[in-house]
């Protein structure tokens, strides 16, 4: 298979999955701009691509790494925006992900929480939970060991369930 | 399965708009073929400059190789570089000789020394014999030189005299000069060599015994002192 077929397919069977990835990891709706990165990182990387990994983990793990230099960018140009004006207009906008996910009740408090979680734990509750990937596929993606994968996410399961009570109790 | 697991795996996962995927596909393919096309332009000039780089080392090795050979050349023959004078008239008829039909020597010319090894130098044959570079040269005389400007005439360019004494030799007494010659300009070289030279003389004619050495000025003198009683010059032109 040549190059150009195999970005092809992979690019019609995987610019989804790594699309919710994405919307979750980064708290944001608008993210195909970031899917479109993933995949020119992956041409530029292909040779670095061990056909023995399976090219979904693969692709996963480059998003992962678009999101986290994404998030870096706008913490950074964040605070620069701060020492500039000393103030904190944070844009205001109509889309927001929860009106573009259409986000209700408990969809809303899950989402907002994993926003707010710890970024290992963020990770592991979108892979293992949202994406429903195999407690292997989401090792292999966060390069961790399966027991840590295993005990991250009960651990982050566990912080999710307290919030969801929290919400429910306050409604 | 709990609620937990449920509700997550229930969340929102919106697709991306089929319009919206043709656009990132397509720029996506671009932007591999561009990826292609820089990859090959890379090849063709990484496989340039193995070539050139070839080119290059080859180059170097057979200017090195050359400049070894000039050297070695340059070391074995020393004693064969030495510069001719080019007032010679046999020396002329010699070279002459080379490129068109040999001429008969006026026997006036016909001077010849013969060495302790059975060889002789004659005035179209040098020889080498104990450190020293022998040859013979017999030329016309301008009338009117004599004494410094004989030497000087007899000895010519890019040379400068150190001593000068009278020796005896089989065609009489007979003047010892010792020279050192240097480089011509356009040889860019300071290298020097050092010669003796015996010279006698008549009223039309000289005769000289040019001796060029590398070794031992000592050596060389008295090597070419045992020689000078086997020099024959023609009496006719000592007249």
């Amino acid at each position: 298979m040549t190059n150009k077929k195999m970005i092809s397919d992979w690019f019609h069977l995987y610019c989804d999955d790594l699309k919710h990835y994405l919307i979750y990891r980064m708290g944001n709706a608008d993210v195909e701009d970031f899917v479109q990165e993933t995949f020119i990182r992956a041409i530029k990387g292909l040779d670095s691509f061990q056909s023995r990994a399976h090219p979904k983990t693969w692709l996963f793990s480059i998003a992962r790494n678009v999101a986290i230099d994404e998030l870096r960018k706008r913490k950074r140009a964040k605070w620069l925006h701060l020492v500039a004006d000393h103030s904190n207009h944070e844009p205001i906008s109509m889309n927001t992900p929860e009106s573009l996910l259409g986000l209700n009740g408990e969809s809303s408090v899950i989402f907002e929480t994993i926003k707010a979680m710890k970024v290992s734990y963020r990770d592991v509750v979108i892979l293992r939970g949202v994406k429903e990937l195999s407690v292997a596929e989401t090792a292999e993606v966060l390069n961790w060991s399966e027991s840590k994968v295993r005990s991250t996410y009960h651990r982050a399961r566990t912080l999710l369930q307290q919030k969801l009570k929290e919400a429910a109790h306050y409604e | 399965m709990n609620k937990l697991d449920l509700l997550l795996r229930q969340m929102p996962k919106p697709n991306i708009p089929e319009e919206r995927k043709q656009n990132m596909y397509q720029s996506i393919i671009n932007h591999w073929e561009m990826n292609e096309e820089k990859a090959q332009r890379h090849t063709w000039h990484s496989t340039l400059s193995a070539l050139m780089s070839g080119f290059a080392i080859l180059a170097l090795v057979y200017m090195i190789a050359i400049t070894a050979y000039n050297i070695r050349a340059e070391n074995s023959n020393k004693t064969d570089n030495i510069p001719h004078t080019s007032s010679s008239k046999q020396k002329s008829q010699e070279e002459q000789g080379k490129d068109v039909q040999h001429v008969p020597i006026d026997p006036i010319y016909n001077t010849t020394l013969m060495l302790p090894n059975g060889k002789m130098v004659t005035g179209t044959n040098s020889e080498k014999w104990n450190g020293l570079s022998l040859q013979l040269i017999a030329t016309d005389i301008p009338s009117g030189i004599s004494g410094t400007d004989m030497r000087a005439y007899m000895i010519s360019n890019h040379s400068s005299i150190i001593s000068h004494e009278t020796v005896p030799t089989s065609a009489g007494k007979a003047d010892l000069i010792l020279s050192k010659r240097g480089q011509p300009a356009a040889a860019h070289s300071s290298a020097a060599t050092y010669e003796y030279w015996v010279i006698v003389h008549g009223q039309d004619h000289a005769y000289a015994i040019m001796a060029a050495f590398i070794d031992s000025q000592k050596d060389a003198k008295n090597a070419l002192l045992t020689l000078l009683q086997n020099w024959h010059v023609p009496k006719e032109g000592l007249k």
